[in-house]
């Protein structure tokens, strides 16, 4: 709508202009053109010049995509195993961290059980959200390293052997990242599974009450299906998130070489540290392919709340 | 029907101590829940009080022990070629202050601007800003690298802290919270009362927007001091280096022959600025968890 | 069907005592705080809501609650329906102490403010659902006392029936976002319904509706009566609903009950200033007055020296009750204020047409001889039956007059009507 020019009704549009300029001069520069580079990367080779100083490097169309989803020397597909333990470890992560989550939003909604102390638990159970992932990982690092107490405590008990290493461990490596993973985000979960409760109106579990329903069939027949657009919602926005999981696993796994836990982010770190910029960005275009597709979801289901809401 | 009254005695006990026994499992579980959350750290505190001899030795205990004084003057005196601690948090601090700092301004701003103005292709502009969310970071970490190799921008702080003026998350939460607590009128008023426009968004419109603007400092704070990806990508000079990039620098295949006492000092103290602002705002902070993902 | 019983029945609401900040106030004083523009009053537990309620409800009555917000009328409901504690006194459903019941065992239904409707299931399925919980008895050759649930059909063919008698049997297979709100409505009575139960809790049903579907709903509530033979306990703020749907009326002001009877007794007797303010539209005249005795026989006196006499059986029931002289507030409701060749006098300001008859407000000549709070001071209000030729009174100076078996005296101090 533009704003006509006489002298009763100046025009303050320009303004808007002004204003949202340093959004946008700052998201072209630091992030437009670098994710357009980065897809531009993704066509040239560049495991010549890795490195090197060398600048130059060839075109190679859809070679670097090729070459990602070839086996390699050990017989595996890189990028898929690299997938598949990102997917696998978020899983782990995931399960309880939903089931946790509505347990718990359940019991502090409960208008049955009347808790005290919510307040102090929610507290509790959300500061693991805050804590430094790389901090965490290299505290559990030293934990359930060979020197770390846990791991003499269990061969004190006979529970493994002295040889044994957590961090390499195949899948104990992955139930640990996974640990970490699920305490750092059930808190949120479960604050935001308990705002969904709380949106529902309170006379609908009345009148269920009022019905006959008993504390179970009100959980089993109201709360959860009303719950599952913001479920849904946690649980995609999770495993976008899970996609993205780079700083736990690098920091517990990174130096100890556990081919389980490596993450596609770790895979596209691994690349650009050594100025493979081809194949770092064919890999991070196959990320954001998915991711893209995940989203679309979300903004479905979203769609579809909204509509329920009306 | 009358039904005689003992009968409703006996149901009424059996229906109370079903009550309180299911309250008692209730309070077990969330207890076994907590505990699962602070047994690490509190792991993590008592090992910043024992010796590095005590520590190597593997022992696991979960007594207190007397070495946290030793222990935090090591940290910054022997260990220091491992974990400058004071450089990292120099560093840390600057960079998230700062980062939260540009980015609460400026996206409040640009919410501002597409909240107060209108104009040709605002609609668009604001839906763009809502996609671009959905791209995951990755995208454009690799261009922004070779960018920063190229033209040596490496070992900066100011990349890491400039791009944070365009985050559209937080520019959603502000937009969100514009719409719902700010009336139109009074920017009119302020026209007319002579404020530009710039004055009248400093002056009147910000302190309107406090509470959001607090919340998202300290979210936008914490995301920054607790993130590893950029920063390890972009500083390797030892003096330019933040928290989390000198925690994973102390991986090590072999521990024997560091002081595991300071180790996990620098662990704690990374965690614990963000810990005790956390145990002061808890409230707030759970509050603004919700206030901005959940819509309706 | 079945009978109601409240026996002393209390609610207090307990003072919550939060976290002590340092200039926050104790909970005590800020509950005292917002009682006060409640006037409910406080006892050293906590706010009371409701007071001392006693009452009989006879099976089959249709009893309404009626009084302004606040007055306790939605909490006796709730404490009826079990979705709040009984703070002291008894409460028996068909002769079943119900105190401690469960309310899905008391055998009840409620009809909720905002329908309550669950969003994510069909009509059908919404009116369904309480049926998944009905145990009905299926004596067995050798288990005489066995139980079942309904089957898919038994449940099918009451949700038909509930559905048919409101007219609801298109709308099955929608959800409650594709209905409109007399549908919605209509869906909640079904739901509380189809399980024929004792007694048929409505907590303002009808206040979410525009002024049309109000009126027609409200008659589709005696119709529903006349079919389906259950103790209603009808909640409102709404007094022309309270007179049109109950057979007896319950007014409450501030957690007291203020008088139990028909809607006839209620409006032809009210027993206080509140009760009779808050029943009857338009509002009842006030006027200062002085209560005197001559010769054995008690007469009104209004300031300008108009007398009245009250009715025979008036003056017997003041003579019961020993009523001195003494000034009073002297209410006559619009309806029985005429105009007359010798009365009042008064200017009228505005006639309002209102077809049949007309509301004529009309300014009292002379000063402060009535207390009508909250419209002009000196103006009575009185409906004149406009008998098919309307007259524009505006402007003109008449005299109003009224009879002495209309007449209602209310103590000053008391505010309770004398003949009682």
């Amino acid at each position: 709508m533009k704003g006509n020019k006489n002298k009763k009704n100046p025009s303050y549009a320009k303004w808007g202009y002004i204003f949202v300029a340093s959004f946008f001069i700052v998201y072209f520069l630091f992030t437009f053109v670098p994710q357009v580079l980065t897809i531009y990367d993704s066509f040239f080779d560049y495991t010549d010049v890795v490195g090197t100083l060398e600048t130059e490097v060839s075109f190679a169309g859809f070679k670097n995509y090729k070459m990602l989803f070839s086996r390699n020397l050990r017989g595996d597909i890189e990028i898929l195993r690299c997938l598949g333990n990102t997917i696998i470890i978020w899983l782990i992560g995931v399960i309880p961290q939903m089931s946790f989550g509505l347990l718990i939003a359940l019991i502090f909604t409960s208008s049955r059980l009347r808790l005290k102390g919510t307040g102090f638990f929610k507290t509790v159970f959300y500061m693991p959200n805050l804590i430094m992932a790389a901090a965490f990982a290299s505290l559990i690092l030293a934990l359930f390293g060979t020197i770390g107490p846990f791991h003499t405590l269990f061969v004190e008990k006979g529970w493994i052997a002295q040889t044994f290493d957590f961090i390499s461990n195949k899948t104990w490596a992955r139930i640990l990242i996974a640990l970490m993973n699920f305490l750092m985000w059930f808190g949120n979960t479960t604050i935001l599974l308990m705002a969904g409760i709380q949106g529902i109106d309170e006379s609908v579990f009345e009148s269920a009450k009022i019905d006959g329903a008993s504390s179970i069939h009100v959980v089993w027949d109201i709360t959860l299906p009303l719950l599952k657009p913001i479920a849904v919602y946690v649980f995609i926005t999770s495993m976008i998130g899970g996609l993205q999981m780079f700083d736990v696993a690098e920091v517990l796994t990174g130096k100890a070489k556990n081919n389980s836990t490596r993450t596609i982010v770790m895979l596209i770190n691994d690349y650009l540290k050594v100025g493979n910029y081809g194949h770092a960005g064919a890999v991070s275009v196959v990320l954001f392919i998915i991711t893209g597709i995940l989203s679309l979801i979300i903004f479905k289901t979203i769609n579809r709340k909204g509509e329920s809401m009306s | 029907m009358t039904r005689v009254v003992t009968d409703y005695q006996k149901e009424n006990r059996n229906a109370i101590i079903k009550a309180i026994v299911l309250r008692v499992l209730c309070y077990i579980f969330l207890c076994f829940v907590a505990v699962m959350c602070i047994f690490f750290f509190y792991l993590l505190l008592v090992n910043t009080t024992r010796a590095n001899n005590d520590l190597q030795g593997g022992r696991f205990t979960l007594m207190f022990s007397r070495f946290f004084n030793q222990n935090f003057k090591n940290l910054f005196t022997k260990f220091k070629t491992d974990f400058d601690a004071l450089k990292g948090f120099r560093a840390s601090f600057v960079i998230a202050f700062s980062s939260a700092v540009l980015t609460c301004y400026f996206s409040a701003l640009t919410a501002y601007g597409i909240y107060a103005y209108d104009f040709k292709g605002k609609r668009l502009m604001e839906a763009f800003i809502l996609a671009i969310m959905m791209i995951p970071p990755q995208l454009s970490s690799v261009g922004f690298f070779q960018i920063a190799s190229r033209y040596g921008l490496k070992n900066n702080w100011w990349i890491l802290i400039l791009p944070s003026i365009a985050a559209p998350s937080v520019f959603f939460y502000m937009i969100q919270y514009l719409r719902a607590t700010l009336p139109k009128d009074l920017i009119e008023s302020s026209r007319i009362d002579g404020s530009n426009e710039f004055m009248t968004f400093n002056r009147i419109v910000l302190p309107i927007m406090k509470p959001a603007i607090a919340v998202q400092m300290i979210f936008s704070f914490v995301g920054s001091w607790n993130n590893l990806y950029m920063p390890s990508l972009l500083l390797s000079d030892s003096k330019k280096k933040t928290l989390p990039v000198m925690i994973n620098a102390l991986q090590r295949t072999s521990w024997g022959n560091i002081d595991l006492g300071c180790v996990y000092m620098a662990i704690f103290l990374s965690i614990l600025p963000v810990v005790i602002v956390y145990l002061f705002l808890s409230k707030f902070i759970i509050k603004g968890v919700t206030a901005g993902s959940v819509k309706g | 069907m079945a009978d109601v019983v409240l026996k002393h029945v209390e609610k207090i609401y307990p003072y919550v005592e939060k976290k002590k900040r340092r200039f926050r106030k104790s909970a005590k004083s800020q509950a005292e705080e917002a009682a006060k523009k409640t006037n409910l009053q406080l006892t050293e537990k906590g706010v009371l809501a409701v007071k001392d309620f006693n009452m009989e409800i006879k099976d089959g009555e249709f009893i309404v609650l009626v009084g302004p917000s606040g007055c306790g009328k939605s909490t006796t409901l709730r404490m009826i329906a079990g979705l709040e504690d009984i703070t002291s006194g008894e409460l028996y459903i068909d002769g079943k102490l119900c105190n401690a019941v469960e309310p899905k065992d008391r055998d009840i239904a409620m009809v909720f403010q905002s329908y309550a409707l669950y969003p994510h299931m069909t009509v059908f399925d919404n009116i369904a659902y309480p049926l998944k919980f009905v145990k009905k008895s299926d004596p067995l050759p050798n288990k005489p006392d066995n139980v079942r649930h309904l089957t898919k059909k038994e449940i099918e063919e009451r949700v038909l029936e509930a559905a048919k008698l409101l007219d609801i049997e298109e709308l099955l297979d929608r959800k409650p976002k594709h209905l409109s709100g007399g549908q919605r409505q209509r869906v909640a009575i079904g739901r509380a319904i189809v399980r024929n139960p004792k007694v048929l809790l409505m907590d303002e049903p009808l206040s979410n509706l525009d002024a049309k579907l109000r009126n027609q709903m409200r008659a589709e509530i005696i119709n529903l009566r006349e079919k389906i033979k259950t103790t209603f306990i009808y909640v409102t703020h709404d007094q022309i609903e309270a007179m049109t749907l109950g057979d007896r009326i319950v007014v409450m002001k501030d957690g007291i009950i203020q008088q139990i009877d028909t809607p006839q007794d209620v409006y032809e007797h009210p027993r206080n200033l509140f009760i009779s303010g808050f029943i009857g539209s338009p509002r009842m005249n006030y006027f200062d007055a002085q209560l005197i005795i001559r010769g054995g026989q008690y007469k009104v006196v209004l300031n300008n020296g108009y007398t009245v006499i009250p009715c025979e059986e008036k003056q017997e029931r003041l003579r019961n009750n020993q009523v001195k002289e003494q000034r009073i507030i002297l209410g006559v409701r619009p309806d029985h204020i005429a105009i007359r060749d010798e009365g009042i006098e008064c200017k009228v300001r505005v006639s309002e047409l209102m077809g049949a008859s007309s509301h004529i407000h009309a300014e009292i000549v002379g000063n402060d001889y009535t207390l009508n709070k909250d419209t002009f001071p000196n103006d009575i209000i009185a409906i004149i039956q406009n008998n098919g030729t309307y007259k524009n009174y505006v402007g003109k100076t008449l005299k109003f007059g009224f009879n002495g078996n209309v007449v209602h005296m209310f103590s000053k101090e008391t505010e309770n009507n004398l003949e009682f």
